[in-house]
């Protein structure tokens, strides 16, 4: 394989390409930020896992995570990057050229 | 879930499909807390001109409602949506505007005690709320 490689396989993210970090990336997406267990939750995933993942995110320069308080309650939110929001965009559009790519016709 | 390589685009597709529906439905909260200022503030200017001497009695208790509702609405909100604070923030500004326009107008146009226009009159300060809400539903 040389680095001329052009089939949209390619191009996908290979830090959101994994269900885990997908769904996280999916439900950032859609706000502009979301609580530690809204998305545990949604995600389906333990504590331990989400922070696992969320830690790569944060290293990709994907995910913002913000700490804080609500009255005396800690409460940590997270919400996606304007890199993060670009890299999210680019990967969906990838998607939609490899579901493009595939010819139902074709024997 | 664990982590998969070889994951279709299909699925893929249809996580993100799911995961947004999801973060979708929790908005409900802000649309219960812009219903219940809608609610609240409209109740208060019809009953300050239709029931002027009772009303004074229910707006400190009302007053206080509100407030435990809204902050019980706030600690469940779990999502925010992106220009939610800036939307928020443009609400209340109309709705103050619009009160002040309530209040001129019951001081010198409206007939005092329950009548079509002191209704009318008094929902005004409501619509920014009502519009939220039904923005933020449609979303």
């Amino acid at each position: 394989m040389t680095d001329n490689r052009v089939h949209p396989r390619h191009q996908l993210d290979e830090v959101i390409h994994a269900p885990v970090r997908l769904s996280v990336m999916a439900a950032l997406a859609g706000a502009d930020r979301i609580t530690f267990g809204f998305l545990r939750d949604t995600v389906e995933v333990s504590d331990s896992l989400l922070s696992k993942h969320i830690a790569t995110l944060e290293a990709a320069g994907y995910v913002a995570v913000v700490k804080g308080y609500e009255g005396k309650r800690p409460r940590t939110w997270f919400s996606l990057t304007d890199q993060g929001r670009t890299a999210f965009r680019q990967y969906r559009e990838t998607l939609q050229l490899l579901i493009g790519s595939e010819d139902p016709g074709r024997p | 879930m664990t982590e998969s390589p070889d994951m279709d685009p299909r699925t893929a597709l249809s996580e993100i499909d799911r995961v947004g529906r999801r973060v979708r439905r929790d908005r409900w909260w802000p649309v219960a807390a812009a219903l219940t200022m809608a609610a609240f503030t409209a109740a208060f200017y019809i009953g300050l001109k239709a029931f002027p001497g009772t009303a004074d009695d229910y707006v400190l208790p009302g007053v206080l409602v509100v407030t435990a509702i809204l902050v019980l609405i706030t600690f469940r909100r779990r999502v925010v949506d992106r220009g939610d604070n800036r939307r928020e923030e443009r609400t209340v500004w109309a709705s103050i505007i619009l009160a002040v326009v309530t209040i001129v107008l019951n001081r010198f146009v409206v007939p005092d005690g329950l009548t079509p226009w002191g209704v009318l009159v008094g929902v005004l300060p409501a619509l920014p709320f009502m519009v939220l809400a039904w923005r933020t539903a449609r979303r």
